[in-house]
């Protein structure tokens, strides 16, 4: 501990609290503990120990001012600011957990890029038919707003690949909320010489970006697995921006949000890279694996899975015209050859080119 | 005397009153220290306003320009309300900043002088006034109008007065959580929050108060209302103040923001309608004016952390009124689609002489035997919280919470302007949910939403094309009608079940007894009908934009796919 953080007055007010030590998880906490002392949140107890005695998880080094806790409601009394950073299918659960400790006083920042569906029976459905409204799907800080009386919420969404800003690459983020307050709170905790922090009062473009972007990922992953070159990929993504920015527009997000940093930034990262879950994903399924054998060999979810599936759930219900997302839907839920799908694609009319903006 | 009693006798009682005497009442003890009350809201405006327009171009700059907003109003939109002396008034405001102007004359103290007479004469203006002898008379008037009125319409002249009762009680139905809000006037501020569709809803929600045995309620009513002598009358007497849609300049808005906190403090009951304005399409609210929600928000917060009374609480209570007829609908429907066709600028109408005609119109509008609901939605603190029996506010848990952690920021109360912001926004869109859920479909809603969908689907969905179409070329047969508000009864059957609207009474029937229900009810004093059975059993109408109007009402509930 170097003096110029003891020196700092920050470090003796109360933790800032972490829920989920997923690699983002770990890699946000680590970032945290730069400033502040954090506590953790796990369900498991070997994650403890490993955090606490070998200081090593994830592959990640952990800040000696991480402390690891299995008790949501004791973080609620410790930590006002708190990050939960969790999978979507398991943020409304642990929300329920915590929500009788939360307060008004309590500001909550998520970094979670994935949508909840409310609907108990959403694998029963015929997948082929099934249809969603938007009260049966949740952006997460709607999630936070349902099971707590917390009011103050933003999020955060970035190219944020763990393993880069492990290896203390340096990376830019985005934190928004409709509170300013929430945004310096967040800024504050985060800041670091290699992590820059920008700010966005647009919440739900910057949720609907971060979300939606995985859809692509998958694609892009696709793309390259299949061999179909950069005119290709350049292609899929450009006209797959203007389907993600329509479905954003559902949810009430603003255009420029997709512009910045959570929308074309972490595009471009996640298109890119290997890193990314998502991407992964869609190579694999390229290269002939099954989606089922693809998911059981994965550690972390790849959210932009059930993203398609939600989102294919919304562009039926809604109407829209969205030849790329149901193309996605139809390799990965509906059996279709990937060969047959991107001939269908293919020979759909042509419209104008730019005309979301 | 024993008339009086006879009238008193046909009045629904099922609602003794909360506070049985007037003098109690938080509206009465305010007219009563009026003055005090209007040199506490002048001291508290002219303090912030100077803070605030000292800032820039400076004091005097800033007077000016309010000078000018002022004589722009005057000559450009001058309204058979405004005071003679309004003219002259202005004018002696204007001498005195080109004296102040000139080099060599500065004069702080005149210049603050100025700002007070300003504040001053808007704030005399804005505050309302309470007489206990009027409102005695007026609550008479209004329950013997409506009793009176639908037993001549049912032309039963010698019914029992128990059936009388009934018979009104049966037409206008107070439901929902209308124990809870009788309770909560003890408690605490009650901000009772309706939604807005005729000039009538004024008169008809104070009949509702009354009946429910609330304290009188304040509200903010247009000064163009106050030109027409008789309303003017009973509005100024009834604790209405006034508020001037053409003054838009700081120093107005200051002392209205200003009056308004005033009245909270004093556990003034207020009426807020949200919309601002009557709703011009016939939907429910889909945009809010927050203005009053906002000062509510402040004043809570300044109760709770500055003020030495940090129990004071201030309540919200959504009320949907259900129709089956808007008076003045197709006025309204025109002004909207001028208002959607071309985005042009609308000058601000005088409208006392439409007022006239309503109050005209309000005899057609006793005498019709449509049925009115009114339903009193869950009470709520300002943050959307439910409220337990002793007003606390609890979250989904059962939790008890403090108010003081929304101002509180890493453990230290804090006073942040744009958070304010934000949870008056926040409240907004709640309230606009909570209209949604209390909402309460009526058959002539279902059957103008049916028809109009129908006739709008042959017209792919392109209103305007449909609208240019001549009445007498448009009809519905019979079957398709049936067909379709079946499947949206089916719809609204599952969207009640699901917790999301709810259905009057008359809506759980079979099909085609709802289809004559509504078309029996739908805009019955119109001199056209919206909708009526033509010969064969097909569905007419006389007046399409009417009928857009009524179908409006089951706009933003998804329903359309269901056509």
């Amino acid at each position: 501990m170097s003096d110029s953080h003891t020196s700092n007055p920050l470090f003796n007010e109360q933790p800032v609290g972490v829920i989920g030590s997923g690699n983002f998880g770990t890699v946000i906490a680590n970032l945290l503990a730069e400033n502040r002392n954090v506590w953790m949140y796990t369900r498991r107890q070997e994650v403890v120990d490993a955090i606490e005695n070998a200081r090593l998880h994830r592959g990640q080094q952990i800040n000696p001012r991480i402390k690891a806790v299995t008790d949501l409601a004791e973080m609620a009394r410790n930590c006002t600011l708190i990050f939960p950073m969790l999978p979507s299918k398991f943020f409304r659960d642990a929300m329920q957990q915590m929500g009788p400790h939360l307060t008004p006083a309590h500001i909550l920042i998520h970094g979670t890029k994935g949508l909840d569906v409310q609907l108990p029976q959403f694998e029963a459905h015929d997948i082929r038919e099934f249809k969603l409204g938007l009260h049966q799907v949740k952006r997460m800080s709607q999630v936070i707003a349902e099971e707590s009386c917390v009011l103050r919420i933003g999020c955060i969404s970035g190219p944020n690949l763990s393993g880069e800003i492990s290896k203390h690459l340096p990376a830019g983020t985005v934190i928004a909320s409709r509170f300013n307050e929430v945004i310096e709170e967040g800024k504050a905790a985060l800041r670091s010489d290699r992590f820059m922090v920008f700010e966005n009062n647009d919440l739900v473009g910057v949720e609907m970006a971060g979300v939606l972007k995985n859809i692509l990922a998958l694609g892009s992953g696709m793309v390259t697995g299949l061999g179909l070159g950069e005119n290709a990929r350049a292609l899929m993504i450009t006209r797959g921006w203007r389907e993600l920015m329509r479905l954003g527009e559902l949810f009430g997000s603003d255009k420029n949000a997709f512009m910045g940093l959570a929308g074309i930034g972490d595009m471009i990262a996640t298109c890119s890279s290997p890193l990314s879950r998502n991407f992964d994903v869609g190579f694999r399924l390229a290269k002939g694996e099954t989606l089922a054998q693809i998911i059981a060999s994965m550690d972390e979810v790849a959210e932009g899975v059930n993203t398609v599936k939600t989102a294919m759930a919304l562009i039926r219900h809604f109407g829209i015209h969205s030849p790329l997302i149901k193309s996605f839907h139809l390799v990965l839920f509906e059996d279709v050859p990937i060969k047959d799908a991107i001939k269908q694609l293919l020979s759909h009319k042509h419209g104008p080119d730019v005309d979301f903006l | 005397m024993s008339k009086e009693q006879d009238v008193e006798s046909n009045i629904p009682k099922s609602f003794p009153p909360v506070v049985p005497d007037i003098r109690e009442w938080p509206i009465y003890k305010m007219a009563k220290d009026r003055e005090k009350l209007i040199d506490v809201v002048v001291k508290r405006t002219e303090d912030e306003l100077f803070e605030h327009l000292s800032k820039g171009n400076g004091l005097l700059r800033n007077i000016a320009d309010i000078y000018y907003q002022e004589r722009v109003r005057l000559q450009e939109n001058p309204w058979k309300v405004d005071p003679k002396d309004d003219p002259a008034f202005w004018k002696r405001v204007r001498n005195k900043l080109q004296r102040l102007a000139q080099p060599g004359h500065e004069d702080p103290e005149a210049v603050r002088a100025l700002l007070h007479e300003i504040v001053e004469r808007y704030t005399r203006e804005v505050a309302g006034d309470f007489k206990e002898g009027t409102y005695n008379f007026a609550r008479k008037f209004i329950n013997f109008g409506f009793s009176r009125v639908f037993n001549a319409a049912q032309q039963g002249l010698f019914r029992g007065f128990r059936k009388q009762r009934m018979q009104l009680q049966e037409k206008m139905q107070l439901v929902g959580e209308t124990e809870k809000l009788r309770e909560l006037t003890k408690l605490g501020t009650v901000i009772l929050v309706p939604t807005h569709f005729s000039n009538l809803d004024s008169i008809v929600i104070g009949w509702a108060i009354e009946t429910l045995g609330l304290p009188a309620f304040t509200y903010g009513a247009g000064i163009n209302l106050f030109g027409h002598p008789i309303l003017a009358y009973f509005m100024s007497r009834l604790g209405a103040f006034r508020v001037d849609r053409r003054k838009k300049n700081k120093a107005y808005l200051t002392v209205l923001k200003s009056y308004s906190e005033e009245v909270l403090l004093r556990k003034g009951h207020m009426l807020f309608f949200p919309g601002g304005t009557r709703s011009r399409s016939g939907s429910l609210e889909s945009r809010f004016k927050l203005g009053l929600l906002g000062t509510a928000i402040e004043t809570q917060r300044k109760l709770l952390l500055e003020g030495n009374d940090n129990d004071h609480k201030i309540f919200i209570v959504p009320l949907v009124i259900s129709y089956h007829s808007v008076l003045e609908g197709r006025g309204l429907i025109d002004e909207f689609l001028r208002q959607e066709g071309k985005e042009q600028f609308v000058l601000l109408q005088d409208d006392s002489e439409s007022i006239r005609k309503n109050l005209s119109f309000a005899w057609k509008f006793f005498k019709s035997s449509s049925e009115m609901v009114f339903s009193v939605g869950e009470a709520m603190d300002l943050f959307g919280n439910k409220l337990d029996d002793e007003g606390n506010s609890i979250d989904k848990y059962g939790r008890v919470l403090d108010l003081r952690d929304y101002f509180r920021s890493n453990g230290n109360e804090t006073n942040d302007p744009q958070r304010s912001h934000e949870y008056t926004r926040l409240l907004g869109q709640q309230l606009l949910e909570r209209f949604q859920i209390e909402n309460v479909v009526f058959s002539s809603h279902l059957v103008a939403f049916a028809a109009w969908q129908i006739l709008l689907r042959e017209k792919n969905g392109d209103i305007y094309r449909l609208l240019n179409v001549p009445e007498e070329d448009l009809f519905i047969p019979r079957e398709e009608m049936l067909k379709t508000v079946d499947r949206l009864h089916v719809r609204l059957r599952e969207l009640e079940r699901n917790g999301r609207l709810r259905l009057a009474q008359h809506m759980h029937t079979d099909i085609r007894a709802i289809i004559e229900h509504g078309l029996k009810n739908i805009g019955v004093y119109h001199i056209n009908q919206p909708l009526l059975r033509g010969k064969k059993g097909e569905l007419l109408t006389q007046d399409l934009r009417l009928l857009y109007f009524y179908s409006n009402r089951l706009k933003g509930f998804d329903l359309e796919k269901y056509v």
